[in-house]
């Protein structure tokens, strides 16, 4: 074979890729529960083994680091079964979301001496708890969350507790394919000052995929980035306080906030952007979309239109930035631009 | 898995993740795809490696991602987008080598972009590709003939045309 093509083979630059070791251990272990699942009768046994990763995040909003650096550590990694019973008590604030299907997820609240919260979160399956997760840290308040990922039957399940009294929320999966995209449930907890949440992940792709969590309290929406590998992800808060997760990839990019999720197959340019209507993810029209370079500019046919701009944290290069319209809608056409690229929105 | 076979196999794919993921991307032109792709091949290792030969784990990796690419292919699918498409607009960059290599590498074949890459850059033996693919070992050397000589001439033409 010729050198040239070898050596471009070799040589060409190529985007930047990552595998995560930890997570190829944790789908391998649930391809062989899979496989033993297809063996044993369905009495399965309460204390069965547990392989789960708790990630949890702080309440204040935060710039991330670049896409492609170490994806967060697990802070409560538990492996081997764990064979506690449910916590119960009236110091115990409970919750649960159940299924038509009968699967389900149960979570409890238990407040230790020294302030801190165990947080309990299991999977029902017709009444019975499985794949007992636990984890101490502070208590939840509104505007934060802790969640773990389980699930070694059925779907994946990213499940845990809100802060607040929770009425939407959303999964930032980073894809474009209608069939990654995760349903969520969320359900108040037995004090009325949390809110319990199931989310199913329908493919392994949706799992591995992961770059956030939104939801609304009060009013507003606050999200969680979560680092990944070959995927930029950023929060952005736009003048009125809502949070997004803004995330691109080499195949799309998307968006969401407590209202929904939103994600666009496009190309990759010096300026890329996308245009939502009311309720998707954004409460009004608006747009959203990374730009390589200064900031931009924004300007409208009908001059009564006014807007804010809002940028979040940098990522290899690009910054994300959100166009939230004042007064929920835009009347005229909007033309975003930088000093190489310009895209137009029709009403 | 016990704990240090387990450590074995995250010394795995720490060493030779870097390679197969530029393979899946040479074969599928995108690194989400490719990362899809590496993953679950990581994971079939995985449910193996009681049964693999160590000295042989990496050629094995190499045989489960081609047999995973081949699988994902030859399946009849359709991305679709998660809502209605949307208004924008969006430029072209200027030409990379990274762009034309991968377009160049999507006029073949698949079949005969996965013997290019799989045998020239993954340096899978004759048999393990002739294997993967269902064919014989002389399939497999006239196949490569055939894409590398059609890969030189796109790349010529590709140069020709970017020459300033």
């Amino acid at each position: 074979m010729s050198d040239e093509i070898r050596d471009l083979l070799e040589l060409a630059p190529a985007p930047r890729m990552a595998i995560d070791p930890y997570a190829a251990v944790l789908g391998g272990r649930r391809r062989v529960r899979r496989r033993r699942a297809g063996f044993t009768s369905l009495g399965i046994a309460a204390a069965a083994a547990v392989t789960a990763v708790a990630l949890q995040l702080g309440g204040v909003p935060h710039a991330l680091a670049p896409a492609g650096s170490t994806p967060p550590t697990p802070i409560v990694p538990t492996s081997g079964p764990i064979t506690e019973p449910f916590p119960s008590g009236s110091a115990i604030v409970g919750g649960e979301i159940r299924h038509a299907d009968g699967t389900g997820v149960r979570i409890a609240l238990q407040p230790r001496e020294d302030g801190q919260v165990v947080v309990w979160a299991g999977l029902l399956e017709h009444g019975e708890v499985y794949d007992l997760t636990k984890g101490v840290r502070p208590p939840v308040p509104p505007g934060d969350a802790s969640w773990s990922y389980g699930g070694t039957h059925g779907p994946r399940s990213l499940r845990g507790v809100f802060g607040g009294a929770v009425s939407s929320a959303a999964v930032a999966v980073a894809s474009v394919r209608d069939s990654d995209q995760a349903a969520i449930t969320v359900q108040p907890m037995s004090d009325g000052k949390h809110t319990v949440f199931d989310a199913v992940l329908p493919t392994d792709a949706a799992f591995h995929r992961v770059v956030g969590l939104a939801w609304t309290v009060n009013g507003r929406s606050v999200a969680k980035p979560v680092l990944s590998p070959g995927t930029g992800v950023s929060l952005v808060t736009t003048a009125a306080g809502d949070e997004l997760v803004l995330w691109r990839t080499d195949r799309g990019m998307g968006a969401t906030s407590g209202s929904g999720s939103v994600g666009f197959a496009t190309g990759s340019g010096q300026l890329e952007v996308v245009g939502t209507r009311a309720g998707r993810p954004l409460t009004g029209d608006g747009a959203f979309g990374w730009v390589a370079g200064p900031p931009i500019k924004v300007s409208s046919t009908d001059d009564t239109d006014r807007w804010t701009v809002s940028y979040g944290g940098p990522v290899d290069g690009r910054t994300p930035f959100v166009v939230v319209p004042v007064g929920g809608t835009f009347r005229g056409s909007l033309t975003i631009s930088n000093e190489s690229a310009s895209v137009t929105l029709a009403p | 898995m016990r704990p240090d076979d387990e450590a074995e196999f995250v010394s795995l794919v720490e060493s030779c993740s870097g390679r197969l993921l530029r393979a899946a991307w040479l074969m599928t032109g995108s690194a989400a795809a490719a990362e899809d792709l590496v993953q679950s091949t990581f994971e079939k290792v995985y449910v193996a490696w009681r049964r693999i030969d160590r000295a042989a784990a990496v050629a094995y990796a190499k045989r489960v991602l081609l047999n995973e690419h081949i699988d994902t292919t030859r399946k009849r699918s359709r991305e679709r987008l998660v809502s209605e498409p949307p208004e924008m607009g969006w430029l072209d960059q200027e030409p990379s080598s990274a762009a034309y290599l991968v377009a160049a590498l999507r006029q073949l074949t698949p079949r005969e972009r996965e013997v290019v890459v799989m045998r020239h850059y993954a340096d899978m033996s004759e048999s393990d590709v002739a294997a993967s693919l269902g064919v014989s070992v002389g399939t497999v050397k006239s196949t490569s003939s055939r894409a590398l000589a059609r890969l030189r001439s796109v790349l010529a033409a590709e140069g020709d045309s970017h020459v300033r």
